[in-house]
């Protein structure tokens, strides 16, 4: 993300807003390079640079943020996209900040640790050796803070949501007997990667009868199967996803009936998406429409998992979109609304929207909701 | 080489049992337990996650998505992983891709592994582990490690590491596979370029190209922005430079391969050096010699390469394996273990040179020619 005079008020705020749920004398963000769909990345969000290796910013109370970053020749990169300015390259990253926090005086201070969950137990033994043993782990605190999103963040969700839509429909085109799924995977990526995705949490299989969505194999395309793809593209650093389900030839009226089925429970959800409504309340409504059509023990493992989630890299608040969930909604949470599961007369299923919620409730991202596609008399 | 690391692998993804068939993963088993006889060990838990797969892999083909998988293995018996989410929607997939037919979800980590021990039969003693420490997060592998207390733990990563240095020959056969979508993705990408593409639509031609060659992961690096310097794919970007460096890679069932090229290389003052260097060190690739002697016949001073990218190493089971050619390097080279030798130089005059190799008595001879 190159950062003009509005990100940087927005970096600016995203900083207070950390500042102000920490409670602690200095907070130390890190992430390992290693990037995920279902996880914040607290660097990424404080400084919407995507890090290459190992990267730390330090917050060291009012004081502007440090960051150091690995490998050093990604100086350029940095430099172009960071939101923090002082940004160091560093071929030990334990030493420098332990460097950085006695100069600060930091040592006998109370530090809190952003990306904690990031961190293996010889990095934290390091970690804690270098800026001392007062840490404690803010991973919750902060993924809370950052739950409503900011307009960026929704923005670039917004262009990633586009390019999904438009990467689906280039493969759907391009979609023949014949084709192997893993061929169907790589023209989809790839039309995406063209339209300026920078990720993909990329999941496309097909059968008959799907049990789940997993990742491509060898199979062969053949009229009669359903393709499934969990379509995720990032833009930025942010993810989104789309969830399609597509017949190769021309879909029976059973598999109309039962996407309608579980269409007709997304909407429905999405509907009872409003700004207090509690996650269970929502994922109810979803299991009332489809229990009331005889499926009821299907809207539990082993045959769904969840009815949504949150998507990386900023917060993944509300998480889970589970029965047990006691999360209220918010104006700015984003996330993937999708019922997902199996059907004994179809397979597994995929149908889901990115949303975010407003003030007025459920916003979705995508253009068009899915629907059942077809690659023959469309 | 640093490289941008993706939230999912998502090509394609087999058990071809052509190329490894379960008499292999037998095999490689077989040597797991001569190392925990060594260690008058009853078992091992392997832990895969991240770009940290190797062990994992080596034993069961699978590479895992999500976060990690847990292999308990005991000798003599049926091994058993851990992976997943909750819900067990994914685990007859990922038994089809995968050499071990028991996979199970265990909702807290620790307990699911020392119940599986017991229920092997281990119920104390020593127990070898791998990848704890650089796998998993430390809250996961602080409750884990207590749910074992019974167990005095050694660590494997050394052993097994040190087992999969000098490649078998199905794992060579993977290799060259691997160059060869390598190759295919080059090719692509100078296609693009002579054919007037900007260098991100080059890239992405290559990556195209790689994964309809069957590259289960690919990764890139290339002046994209900046002529000067290397840079991940991030966005739709239409400068055009004077020449196209670049950095690829491709994984086949957790075998990496890999090419650092410069295009057109005639026109580029200095490739001719960078190719010389790489030459010097394929021809210093000799079973017995320092790892160091390689860094030193590069021509680089000091201790790095003077652009900071490296000048290569060891590859296999990952991008990044042991040994690393490093001036400071004590390591030893082994006939049969697989080097990618790099030099390069960033800012101006940006180039990029590099080769595979196999170590051979009479130097490094090319991965493509090996028999």
């Amino acid at each position: 993300m190159r950062a003009g005079q509005r990100e940087r008020e927005i970096f600016t705020r995203r900083l207070e807003r950390l500042r102000r749920a920490a409670e602690c004398d200095a907070l130390v963000l890190y992430s390992n390079g290693n990037h995920s769909f279902l996880e914040m990345d607290p660097v990424w969000y404080l400084t919407g640079h995507k890090v290459l290796g190992e990267a730390v910013v330090l917050v060291h109370g009012d004081r502007p943020a440090r960051m150091l970053f690995a490998p050093s020749w990604d100086r350029g990169r940095v430099a172009e996209e960071s939101a923090v300015a002082d940004a160091q390259p560093t071929d030990d990253l334990v030493r420098d900040l332990a460097r950085w926090c006695r100069d600060g005086g930091l040592r006998s201070a109370q530090i809190g640790v952003g990306g904690a969950d990031k961190l293996t137990a010889r990095r934290a033994a390091e970690l804690g050796a270098a800026i001392g043993t007062d840490w404690r782990a803010l991973d919750p605190v902060l993924q809370r803070a950052a739950a409503c999103r900011d307009e960026l963040e929704i923005m670039l969700a917004d262009q990633a949501t586009r390019i999904a839509e438009e990467g689906y429909r280039y493969a759907l085109s391009a979609v023949r007997p014949g084709m192997r799924e893993y061929e169907f995977g790589a023209l989809l990526d790839s039309h995406m990667r063209e339209l300026g995705a920078d990720d993909n949490f990329l999941l496309v299989s097909a059968s008959q009868h799907n049990l789940a969505v997993h990742a491509p194999g060898d199979r062969v395309l053949e009229r009669g199967d359903i393709i499934l793809a969990e379509i995720s593209p990032s833009c930025g650093g942010q993810c989104t996803q789309i969830c399609r389900s597509a017949v190769v030839g021309t879909a029976s009226a059973v598999q109309r009936e039962k996407f309608a089925l579980l269409r007709a429970a997304m909407l429905a959800g999405i509907a009872a998406c409003r700004p207090g409504a509690r996650v269970a309340d929502v994922v109810r409504t979803v299991d009332r429409m489809i229990g009331a059509a005889g499926y009821e023990q299907y809207c539990r493992p082993p045959y769904m998992r969840t009815r949504g989630h949150g998507m990386g890299s900023g917060s993944t608040f509300p998480g889970d979109l589970r029965p047990d969930s006691d999360v209220a909604l918010a104006p700015g949470m984003l996330f993937v609304f999708h019922p997902n599961q199996y059907l004994p007369e179809t397979g597994y299923l995929l149908c889901g929207e990115p949303i975010v919620i407003d003030e007025g409730g459920g916003r979705v991202l995508t253009r068009d909701v899915a629907v059942l596609d077809q690659t023959e008399g469309a | 080489m640093q490289t941008m690391r993706p939230v999912l692998r998502h090509g394609r993804s087999v058990w071809d049992q052509g190329e490894l068939p379960l008499d292999e993963f037998q095999e490689r088993a077989g040597l797991l337990d001569a190392v925990l006889r060594r260690e008058d060990a009853g078992g091992a838990v392997i832990v895969g996650g991240g770009d940290h797969y190797a062990n994992l892999t080596y034993l069961t083909n699978f590479v895992p998505g999500h976060r990690w998988a847990t292999l308990v293995h005991c000798p003599g018996q049926d091994p058993i992983m851990l992976y997943g989410l909750g819900g067990g929607r994914d685990l007859p997939y990922v038994r089809s891709v995968c050499r071990v037919a028991d996979v199970r979800y265990a909702p807290s980590l620790g307990e699911g592994i020392a119940s599986l021990l017991a229920e092997r039969g281990v119920l104390a003693g020593t127990v070898g582990v791998a990848g704890l420490e650089n796998c998993w997060p430390v809250a996961v592998h602080r409750d884990a490690v207590a749910a074992l207390g019974r167990y005095r733990l050694v660590a494997l990563d050394g052993p097994l590491a040190d087992l999969r240095r000098v490649k078998r020959p199905r794992e060579l056969r993977l290799m060259r596979h691997a160059r060869h979508i390598v190759e295919r993705a080059r090719l692509a990408a100078i296609d693009a370029f002579t054919r007037g593409a900007s260098n991100a639509a080059c890239v992405v031609a290559a990556e195209r190209a790689a994964r309809l060659a069957g590259a289960h992961d690919v990764r890139s690096l290339a002046n994209l922005a900046d002529p000067t310097e290397l840079r991940p794919f991030a966005r739709v970007d239409d400068r055009r430079h004077a020449r196209l460096v670049c950095y690829l890679a491709a994984e086949v069932a957790g075998y990496w391969a890999d090419s650092g090229f410069t295009h057109p290389s005639a026109a580029a003052p200095g490739v001719a050096d960078l190719r010389a260097a790489v030459d010097a060190m394929r021809e210093a690739a000799v079973p017995g010699a320092r790892v160091s002697d390689l860094a030193a016949r590069s021509g680089a001073r000091g201790s790095a390469d003077p652009s900071g990218l490296g000048l290569g190493g060891g590859l296999g089971l990952g991008l990044a394996e042991d040994p690393r050619v490093d001036h400071a390097s004590e390591q030893v080279l082994r006939e049969g273990e697989v080097l990618s030798l790099r030099c390069g130089r960033l800012g101006r005059g940006c180039a990029l040179e590099s080769e595979m190799i196999v170590v051979r008595p009479g130097g490094g001879v090319p991965l493509g020619e090996s028999a």
